[in-house]
């Protein structure tokens, strides 16, 4: 029974690494970059995890902290479908990567337009440095991770399309470093991710402009926690989630300018339930509960995933 | 082993050509009289000051989101004459706060002085910069930007 807690809080796991607002909430252009690890939490070797994420943008949030609703003649949803795997190379180290495939869809009163292409893929590696060796009524499971963000999708400072769908990615990559904590208290459980991360530096060309982007930092914490009723199969869980993007330097070749910051809230119920060694999930985010936020898209989400478990 | 490999990516092929591109959380209602329109702020015109132009700008189709705007621009001298920059004019939208551009904005002249710029998309709201610039051989001469809001 406890393996199936910790699959499910995998499960869990991997959910809060699905609401990455980078891969799948955030318009490609505006969403704030936050990275949660994938990371394998039972006894097992490797495991694959497919998702379906559907997120329509609903709010935006103006550069003075402003949220409105969008109208009906501006409509905008992205789906990503995710493919993911991550190996456990020894007890306490394992690799992870994730290749997303992303369809934006936009429509308004005298246009629509769709597109579907790769998105930014990613790689990491994390270290378990407080492994669960005996029971303890109050130490977690510690997990300090590294990622690498490739600007494989194509941006929004390279879109060529009216109204930008074609932006799958963010047009830089990222590194970061990360801690997770996660525990669990019989049927309950608890989880607290954070991350840091740098954005490297770019040049673009556009129109007759060619300008240098520096992304500069961001981060993200995420607190979870769940219950596994009767200790059974079914797991039912909520996070709150907060990511940060600093104001990025863009040189357009006369002077230096500082975009607006963006952050925003989001909060999360799934359910999840373990099936042999599969696992299948059921997800609701929404970015527009808590209301506070500066100079993004705001989406709400829905989010399906399987995954299976290569046992040791 | 290579059918348990096989089949998340069969999974993942058939997903990525049937996502749908709706959403339950999306607002169906189209309605003309909700198009996201930017306020015209700009008092009299904006100046060329090294080519002693001035620049008048007219919305024919928005500015608005989402959608194509146009815009007939009328360039003179101090005296209000139209005239030609010396050099070619150019024009592309900037969004500040964001750190980004839109599509490329179409411009052709159909008078002496007067140009009419199609296929200008806002794509979000928020704070965006128009700029005109007048270019010679892929230098720029001389740039005004005008800041809308939408």
């Amino acid at each position: 029974m406890a393996s199936n807690t910790l699959k499910l809080i995998f499960s869990a796991f991997f959910f809060l690494e699905l609401l990455n607002p980078s891969t799948v909430f955030g318009a490609a252009c505006c969403g704030a970059r936050a990275t949660l690890p994938n990371l394998i939490v039972g006894d097992y070797r490797t495991q694959w995890n497919i998702s379906w994420a559907n997120a329509a943008i609903t709010h935006q949030a103006s550069s003075a902290g402003q949220v409105s609703k969008r109208q009906g003649n501006n409509q905008e949803v992205q789906e990503t479908i995710s493919l993911s795997g991550a190996y456990l190379i020894s007890d306490l180290w394992q690799i992870q990567s994730q290749i997303p495939i992303r369809k934006n869809s936009r429509r308004t009163l005298n246009e629509e337009e769709q597109h579907t292409a790769l998105g930014d893929i990613s790689i990491g590696v994390a270290y378990e440095f407080l492994p669960e060796t005996f029971y303890s009524a109050w130490k977690p499971r510690g997990f300090v991770f590294a990622f690498q963000n490739f600007p494989t999708g194509k941006s929004t400072y390279e879109s060529d399309t009216k109204l930008g769908t074609d932006a799958t990615g963010k047009g830089y990559g990222s590194t970061g470093l990360g801690l997770a904590l996660i525990k669990n208290w019989g049927h309950y459980d608890g989880i607290f991710s954070s991350e840091y991360h740098r954005g490297w530096k770019e040049r673009f060309q556009a129109n007759q402009n060619t300008f240098a982007l520096n992304p500069r930092y961001g981060f993200s914490s995420l607190l979870g926690a769940g219950v596994s009723p009767y200790q059974g199969n079914f797991r039912i869980g909520g996070t709150l989630g907060y990511s940060f993007e600093a104001g990025a330097l863009v040189n357009q070749g006369r002077a230096e300018e500082k975009t607006s910051p963006k952050y925003l809230w989001d909060v999360g119920l799934n359910l999840s339930y373990l099936y042999g060694n599969s696992s299948l999930l059921f997800g609701y985010n929404d970015q527009t509960v808590i209301g506070k936020a500066n100079n993004a898209n705001l989406a709400r989400s829905l989010l399906f995933s399987w995954q299976y478990f290569f046992e040791r | 082993m290579k059918v348990l490999l096989s089949f998340p990516l069969v999974i993942f092929i058939f997903l990525a050509l049937t996502a749908c591109g709706r959403s339950p959380f999306t607002n169906e209602n189209y309605n003309p009289s909700q198009l996201v329109q930017g306020q015209n702020t700009l008092q009299g015109a904006l100046a060329f000051p090294q080519q002693g132009l001035f620049i008048r700008p007219f919305w024919r189709n928005g500015p608005v989101v989402g959608d194509e705007g146009q815009l007939l621009i009328v360039v003179s001298d101090k005296d209000g004459h139209p005239k030609n920059p010396s050099g070619q004019l150019s024009l592309y939208l900037w969004m500040p706060d964001m750190g980004h551009g839109s599509y490329p904005v179409s411009l052709k002249q159909i008078a002496i002085g007067v140009f009419e710029a199609s296929e200008i998309y806002f794509t979000m709201d928020g704070l965006w910069d128009i700029h005109f610039q007048i270019l010679r051989e892929g230098q720029v001469l001389e740039e005004i930007r005008w800041p809308l809001t939408l």
